[in-house]
């Protein structure tokens, strides 16, 4: 939740480019450069889906999947990215969170 | 009522027949209904709902007391600056049963066995948000009427020992409540001159039936089953007993499901019957209440039905005969709400109100149901002490919509008093107490929120 677990993980991503802005954390995910969507591939779409996963702001993510967690955002207006929720239509995307298995 | 005279001359007794009062129903019950069972989520979803759902009603009433406080985050708290935190409590206490206990081989822990009770002078209160909790001390911080679950929001400042020193303590207050039908604002304090709608009409509440008992008495509830029905008193009683538009028992149906749940599929045929008893009496005494008048049936803590909160309607199948009486069986959750003419109606069957009492240093019960609307939450111990269903995108348990009246069934005693909120709202508060203990059927009057008890004491009766 702090800065530095935001830093450390965006490291981690492959190919992320820099143009995106050093926000507190739980500002959630908001490609810059706007890759279209079909243009990701199955890595970059699950390293995506787990930056919505990890931002606390939309609460724990363990044991509800990332659409029921998503629709609950927007129930209680934390305005989550519509991009999450258009990954997630992806057949390809993982329903689950990544701490469920 | 005519009676044919011996010389086939009608007589009459000068009388009309009297007609049963009416009055429209709206029922509420659709956040309590569980649809697909999902039992292996954890609670720390719904932990997060109540706080996201009742954080901006606590920012507001914290906004309003302290304008000059700005509110802040508690892991963005600096220490020795006065400011706002929002957050749940939590309240840490050694007395609380932990099942970890099983395991301590030091007997001495056993003490807190027994006990009805677990609060004790040492309890400290934490409070936590999204990011971090922090420990809250000082001496106005009302830890003995608290519990755990409680959305609040405190004002004070750190100290270097890294607790907060709490200066003042506020919560989300009651909610908007809907607006009274025509009677009930005619009878507010500061109107015009008071206008009485005749008769007057009321809901008859009443819990904790406790039929199946070998050994209680059975003649308190069918005075009560009499008197609603008109059977009982003269045309005075008839009349007021004719204003009861619906009658609601929150819960305690049955004295104990204990047999219900004995008497598996492979007993025998002796045992089966003995255990559907008590069902059978319960359902006899429903099917002449509910040919009557419409009635509400919630199920309680030892009726049969799911354990945790929010609790299921009673199945039809239990109750066959009430199911198909005449005026209407409403078979509803527990907790219920519901509008009858435009009042709106909430109620339990008392197990958040026990539980409260349990925790906390509060024996009066409409004291409890009193915190219960200012905190804007009916059941804050749940899922904690209180069995609740996991939820994860709602908590039907917080009260959004303020009610007119808001009752508690199971209850040791009858207790009422008049809760008024800081934009005006009134709220009648209601403890109607177990059948079995005190025999007690409580009118509340639609037009006027007045509530009185009627009780039907057979003891007098033993000479």
């Amino acid at each position: 939740m702090s800065s530095a677990v935001w830093s450390s993980f965006r490291q981690k991503r492959p190919g992320s480019e820099t143009a995106r802005p050093e926000s507190k954390a739980g500002s959630g995910t908001k490609p810059a450069a706007a890759p279209s969507i079909e243009s990701l591939d199955a890595e970059e779409v699950e390293a995506l889906l787990r930056q919505f996963d990890m931002t606390s702001k939309y609460g724990p993510s363990m044991g509800v999947t990332r659409l029921e967690r998503w629709e609950r955002a927007v129930d209680l207006k934390l305005n989550p990215p519509k991009e999450v929720k258009e990954l997630l239509d992806l057949p390809t995307s993982n329903p689950k969170s990544c701490f469920d298995w | 009522m005519e009676v044919e005279g011996p010389a086939s001359k009608s007589v009459t007794w000068g009388r009309e027949p009297l007609t049963r009062a009416t009055a429209s129903y709206t029922l509420h019950d659709d956040r309590f209904q569980l649809q697909q069972r999902v039992y292996d989520r954890q609670f720390a979803q719904l932990y997060f709902y109540r706080l996201l759902k009742l954080r901006p009603a606590v920012s507001a009433s914290a906004k309003r007391r302290w304008p000059s406080c700005t509110e802040v985050r508690v892991i963005d708290a600096v220490e020795d600056v006065d400011c706002v935190l929002v957050g749940t409590l939590y309240k840490e206490m050694k007395l609380k049963p932990s099942i970890l206990d099983e395991y301590v081989k030091d007997k001495t822990t056993q003490q807190h066995l027994g006990r009805t009770r677990f609060t004790s002078p040492d309890d400290k209160l934490v409070l936590e948000d999204e990011g971090a909790r922090i420990v809250l001390t000082g001496p106005v911080v009302p830890t003995a009427s608290l519990v755990t679950g409680v959305v609040a929001s405190v004002r004070g400042r750190i100290l270097p020992s890294g607790e907060f020193c709490v200066s003042e303590i506020c919560y989300a207050e009651l909610g908007a409540q809907p607006v009274a039908p025509p009677p009930l604002s005619l009878h507010s304090p500061g109107s015009g001159p008071q206008v009485t709608r005749a008769p007057a009409r009321y809901i008859a509440l009443t819990s904790g039936l406790g039929i199946g008992d070998a050994g209680a008495d059975p003649l308190p509830l069918q005075l009560m089953v009499d008197y609603l029905t008109g059977a009982l008193g003269g045309r005075e009683e008839q009349t007021l007993a004719s204003g009861v538009v619906r009658m609601v028992i929150a819960g305690g149906l049955l004295a104990s499901s204990a047999a219900l749940a004995r008497a598996g599929t492979y007993a025998d045929a002796r045992t089966r019957e003995g255990a559907l008893a008590g069902l059978r009496d319960a359902d006899a005494a429903l099917s002449q209440l509910a040919a009557a008048l419409p009635l509400d049936v919630m199920p309680g803590e030892a009726d049969p039905a799911n354990a945790s909160l929010p609790q299921q309607a009673l199945h039809r199948a239990l109750l066959p005969w009430a199911a198909a009486a005449g005026e209407g069986l409403v078979r509803a959750s527990n907790p219920h709400e519901f509008d009858v003419e435009g009042v709106r109606f909430l109620g339990l069957s008392g197990q958040n109100v026990d539980d409260v009492v349990r925790y906390a240093e509060l024996d009066d019960r409409t004291e409890v149901l009193e915190w219960m609307l200012r905190w804007r939450h009916m059941a804050p111990t749940s899922p904690d002490t209180l069995a609740a269903y996991p939820f994860h995108d709602r908590d039907p348990f917080v009260l959004d919509t303020c009610p007119h009246v808001f009752f508690a069934g199971n209850q040791p005693e009858f207790g009422t008093r008049m809760v008024t909120g800081e934009a005006g709202q009134r709220v009648r508060v209601v403890s109607v107490p177990a059948f079995s203990a005190s025999p007690c059927l409580v009118l509340v009057n639609l037009d006027t929120l007045a509530c009185h008890p009627i009780y039907f004491n057979a003891e007098s009766m033993d000479t």
